[in-house]
């Protein structure tokens, strides 16, 4: 780097700043579309406002959801009464699709 | 014990091999420790302050119609699902004052094209996202408000027949989670018609001169560098807030590319083309940056989380991650030879527990150099875009439950926001086991980071067939850990008196998400910059020879799939199908 002059040196940063540019509008959202997978993930995430670089768990209210329906799952679980069933589930309900 | 005279490297974090009562106010560590606590002090007062009208008695009305209507049915009833929302809807965090603290630390926004949308909101443009959302709210309100009726009707059935009916009370549900799905939409449609306007530069203003102060004094008793931190301190808080910018881009978030590796990123291209002037130098405080934050996050650190999901939670999360953990740092040592101890450590840590989080701290303890925790933070998101979209294809191509699935995602992919997406794209069950595993994991930092600080004090730090003595042990113990574990041991024993209700409305609803983990989120995007402007591109070079840390990731992510997969069939179908099927 410091052999280069300060003329090269700002080319550089325009040149990734392009390619920055170019990747967020342009070749991202083509890669994205690419893959109906990835569409439809990708679609999800931005309707949901996921945020999906977040890397701890109290950085998502969406995982404050999920505790909060694991905990209460956990401490107010059904037992009423109901059928006999050999898989477990007392609702006969079906697989947890 | 004779004073030793080490040279600070400014690579890594070093620890002088001695003890004095000066370091409480002129060592790093400690002041970590200091800024960290004064932060969850504040945070504590605020909330604690500010107790939510009616809290208890909300609780308590919520709590008996739930334990009622586990009582009178077999599965979750509406009431049960209606009892269990309106006591989640108290939070701490969501009175007056806690919106105005949210308002005045907020890192810049979402947008798509406009990335001036990230700072500002006019009244008119806000009008015109409510009113173009509008006719989409009105209908998911109304599809909701269908679903519970129909699901109301159904439960009736199921209850006509004493429950005694398998179909009946399968079709009830089946009713109820339809309705759970249209809820949720219905909620998702409002948050789109809850536009309001926003000018983030006043608190943006008011965040660097915050933080200047905060660590400007800090700087004053470490080494008297204050006057030379300010004037670069702006360069780092520019850098951050241009991450944030990034972050929040809509590809961005398609992708999995968060602040962190942002601002890595914009500081390596800055450092490696119009290089990083020299004035800025003294305030690239990556250490004490990372360390403050690694106290606050220490408070979020809460033990009680990891019985969220019960026994099968513990198992997937706590017992396969160590595993992992241990036997890819052998298999780096032994099989691979990665030069780095340091390096292996932190890319272990980072793939087997949980992503950034886990990277920033291994690193931490053991003393990786800042090349290092840059090379685990990038091979990590790499990866984690590349699992989230992945897994959830394989989990329905092959028709894996969906519960199994989730626990699968959330014991394998980093991070957790790309947890959540995956998990939340399946199914709200998927979601609920997904993030859950996840938030569990991230509870095992704590233990992780202890647990590499002692071994990397007795057995790394020393001469082979060196026996390290108590107070050797001290000396050379990264201290800002402590600060991070009795962050986490306070607020674990404070959720615990205060109960699991009052907890997560207090605590995590509050003191947390509300206060101290906005400055976390700042202080690691500050140290993530400061990393990144840094470095340079030829230091980062060698580690990629021979591919090894990639070798090392694909192999220990292999073996965590493998494992994670058995032991959450394992636990959630063979040994405990009962509550697999109340989930």
């Amino acid at each position: 780097m410091e052999n280069r002059s300060l003329t090269q040196r700002i080319l550089a940063l325009v040149s990734i700043c392009a390619a920055i540019w170019v990747f967020t509008f342009v070749a991202g959202p083509m890669l994205v579309n690419a893959s109906q997978d990835f569409r439809t993930l990708g679609d999800f995430i931005v309707r949901e406002n996921i945020d999906t670089g977040m890397f701890y768990y109290t950085d998502l209210e969406i995982v404050s959801h999920a505790d909060h329906n694991a905990r209460s799952t956990i401490e107010y679980m059904p037992h009423g009464p109901g059928p006999l069933s050999s898989v477990g589930s007392a609702t006969g309900a079906p697989a947890d699709q | 014990m004779a004073e030793q005279v080490v040279e600070k490297n400014s690579e890594v974090v070093v620890d002088q091999a001695n003890s004095s009562w000066s370091d409480l106010w002129k060592r790093e560590d400690y002041w970590a420790i200091w800024l960290g606590f004064i932060i969850l002090v504040i945070g504590a007062c605020i909330y604690f302050n500010h107790k939510p009208a009616g809290m208890d008695e909300k609780f308590a009305e919520a709590n008996a119609v739930m334990t009622a209507e586990a009582q009178r049915a077999p599965f979750k009833t509406v009431a049960w699902y209606e009892a269990q929302t309106s006591k989640e809807k108290i939070k701490a965090k969501n009175q007056p004052i806690g919106k105005n603290i949210a308002n005045l630390m907020a890192h810049p926004k979402s947008w798509s094209t406009n990335p001036l949308n990230a700072f500002m909101q006019t009244q008119a443009q806000a009008d015109a996202k409510n009113a173009k959302g509008m006719p989409k709210y009105e209908a998911a309100k109304a599809a909701a408000a269908e679903g519970k009726a129909a699901a109301l009707t159904a439960q009736a059935k199921a209850e006509a027949a004493g429950f005694q009916n398998a179909q009946l009370n399968a079709d009830t549900s089946n009713a109820i989670e339809h309705w759970l799905k249209l809820r949720s939409m219905e909620s998702s449609a409002k948050k789109k018609i809850s536009n309001k306007p926003y000018n983030l530069f006043p608190g943006l203003i008011g965040l660097f001169i915050l933080f200047s102060v905060i660590f400007a004094v800090g700087m004053h008793f470490i080494d008297g560098s204050s006057a030379k931190f300010l004037k670069g301190f702006g360069l780092v808080f520019a850098v951050g807030v241009l991450s944030y910018v990034m972050s929040g881009q809509a590809t961005m978030k398609q992708y999995g590319i968060g602040y962190a590796a942002w601002a890595i990123a914009i500081g390596l291209i800055i450092s490696n083309t119009i290089g990083t002037p020299e004035w800025a130098k003294k305030a690239l405080q990556v250490e004490f940056f990372i360390k403050t934050g690694l106290v606050l996050l220490g408070a979020e650190v809460l033990f009680n989380k990891i019985v969220a999901i019960g026994i099968p939670g513990i198992f997937v999360a706590w017992v396969v991650t160590p595993v992992v953990l241990i036997s890819t740092f052998i298999f780096g040592q032994k099989v691979i030879k990665l030069p780095s101890k340091t390096l292996n450590m932190t890319i272990s840590a980072d793939m087997s527990v949980c992503g950034t989080s886990a990277a920033i701290a291994a690193a931490a303890a053991c003393k990786a150099k800042k090349e290092e925790l840059t090379l685990a933070i990038g091979l990590s998101l790499i990866f984690t875009s590349i699992m989230m979209v992945v897994m959830p294809a394989i989990i329905k191509a092959t028709g894996m439950p969906y519960i199994l699935g989730g626990a699968w995602m959330g014991g394998t992919i980093d991070a957790t926001g790309a947890v959540a997406a995956a998990g939340a794209f399946l199914s709200e069950k998927a979601l609920y086991v997904a993030a859950t595993i996840k938030m569990i994991q991230n509870v095992l930092i704590g233990v992780t980071a202890f647990g590499i600080a002692i071994y990397w004090c007795t057995k790394v730090d020393c001469v082979e067939g060196q026996k390290v003595g108590a107070m050797e042990i001290w000396h050379r113990f990264p201290k800002f850990v402590l600060g991070f574990l009795v962050a986490s041991v306070i607020f674990s024993i404070a959720y615990s008196a205060l109960g699991s209700d009052a907890g997560f409305t207090m605590i995590d609803q509050g003191v947390l998400r509300g206060f101290s983990r906005l400055f976390r989120g700042w202080f690691f995007c500050l140290s993530f910059a400061a990393i990144g402007l840094a470095t340079n591109f030829r230091a980062l070079k060698h580690y990629f020879k021979g591919g090894k840390p990639l070798i090392l990731y694909v192999c220990g992510q292999s073996l965590n799939l493998c494992l994670t997969l058995g032991m959450a069939y394992l636990m959630f179908y063979v040994v405990f199908p009962d509550i697999t099927s109340k989930i």
